[in-house]
């Protein structure tokens, strides 16, 4: 019986990393934390992954090591040492057994499978969305990072207020050549995103203070965002050194607009 | 990382939105016969047509590929509509996908990122990060193009 216990605990610390009604009917009275659910549920998951029930033999001598690393299951490790042997004779006394693990890994497999594909997926798409949000290089880990995601789409959405509103206040010039502006508009927007991070504490805070007395920030809107007008000039000189890198590039839009000769010397 | 076919796409992106954006601008304008351009109400509304419009030329612009730009256009244009042959008729899809349990293991932040994302109520998280991807990068583009816009105007 003493035997039992020892395998049943072998394998319980698989429990906790699948929900298997089975597995914890299995189990009686359990008082140690043999191992590290983790290792066992790697190992678990490679057997389940690379065989069905012929490998479940192997499940047993393979747990041995990692219950032996367990400082608090040392004199259990010996006896899973010699359960170790004991395991292919008493086969048929463990049948049991190993049939629900079998059992589970077969009614899980698709389950895991699916589970670890939809996860490598999820990864896969954070790691992407954490090249296009600035500044979240260090950031490992999901919550974190959606929280800077979040954070950003809403910058990103209020900057779009901000600015909706700054042109619908600015008076429309009559001269404007569209395709000129186009042209440097191209050209000019070209920059990094670092821009527009600089652009962001100016703008929140200037959004709301217009959002209180609009009438009294008309005229002042050029002086609350000090930033503002000092972007362009960053702009411009990112746009220097990134042009000529890029400039092949934007070769075929801006024949397009036929301007191609036209926006060197206005730079 | 950056190759060439994604700042030749990003480029066509900007410049599509570009146009599209100018020209409902001074559409805009020369309907806009100046009387209430001083009254604060008057500006409100402006600029919530003006974020509109930035808004429905940005979806036109990446067009009925993203599920985050077709319902920007089924939510804002009727013209698209018209225009859209694609199956997906978001307002049947509604009725039948309200009622949907969010996976669980996300919790709220998932959630604020479905309301943030246009269209994101009704999809599953692996199809809601792409089309966030998507998002910020056509978002960030829009941003650009109309602080350029608004230096050049304001000049």
């Amino acid at each position: 019986m003493l035997l039992k216990d020892d395998r049943q605990i072998s394998g319980e610390g698989a429990v906790g990393s699948s929900p298997n009604a089975k597995r914890r009917k299995r189990v009686s009275d359990y008082n140690n934390s043999p191992v590290s659910p983790q290792q066992n549920a790697e190992g678990e998951m490679e057997k389940d992954l690379s065989g069905q029930s012929s490998d479940v033999q192997k499940e047993p001598d393979e747990k041995k090591p990692i219950t032996e690393q367990n400082p608090g299951s040392n004199f259990r490790g010996k006896q899973t040492g010699k359960q170790g042997k004991n395991a292919s004779s008493a086969d048929g006394f463990k049948e049991n057994y190993i049939h629900v693990r079998a059992r589970r890994g077969q009614a899980t497999n698709s389950h895991s499978l699916a589970e670890r594909v939809r996860r490598e997926k999820i990864s896969e798409r954070m790691r992407l969305l954490q090249e296009l949000v600035p500044g979240c290089n260090k950031i490992t880990g999901k919550a974190v990072m959606l929280d800077e995601i979040i954070n950003y789409v809403q910058s990103l959405q209020q900057q779009v207020e901000f600015l909706s509103m700054k042109l619908a206040t600015v008076n429309p010039e009559q001269n404007v050549d569209i395709e000129q502006i186009l042209s440097k508009d191209i050209i000019n927007s070209r920059s990094d995103t670092r821009a527009i991070l600089g652009f962001v504490p100016g703008s929140s805070s200037s959004h709301r203070f217009h959002r209180g007395t609009f009438q009294g920030t008309l005229p002042s809107i050029s002086s609350t965002t000090p930033k503002y007008p000092l972007l362009p000039q960053t702009v411009l000189d990112n746009e220097l050194h990134g042009l000529f890198q890029v400039g092949f590039d934007s070769c075929p839009a801006v024949d397009n607009l036929g301007s191609n000769g036209h926006f060197k010397p206005e730079l | 990382m950056i190759s060439k076919g994604a700042t030749w796409n990003s480029n066509s992106c900007r410049i599509k939105f570009a146009r599209r954006f100018v020209s409902a601008l001074l559409h805009m304008r020369n309907r806009n016969t100046r009387p209430g351009s001083l009254t604060i109400e008057g500006v409100r509304t402006h600029t919530q047509r003006i974020k509109i419009a930035a808004y429905l030329s940005m979806a036109q612009a990446v067009g009925s590929r993203r599920a985050w730009s077709r319902a920007v256009l089924s939510k804002h244009g009727s013209r698209a509509r018209r225009h859209s042959r694609m199956g997906r008729s978001s307002v049947g899809l509604k009725k039948t996908r309200v009622i949907r349990s969010y996976p669980p293991g996300e919790l709220g932040q998932a959630k604020k990122l479905r309301q943030l994302v246009p269209g994101g109520k009704t999809m599953d998280m692996c199809s809601l990060l792409e089309e966030t991807a998507h998002y910020i990068k056509c978002l960030a583009t829009q941003v650009k193009v109309m602080q350029t816009l608004a230096d050049n105007f304001s000049k």
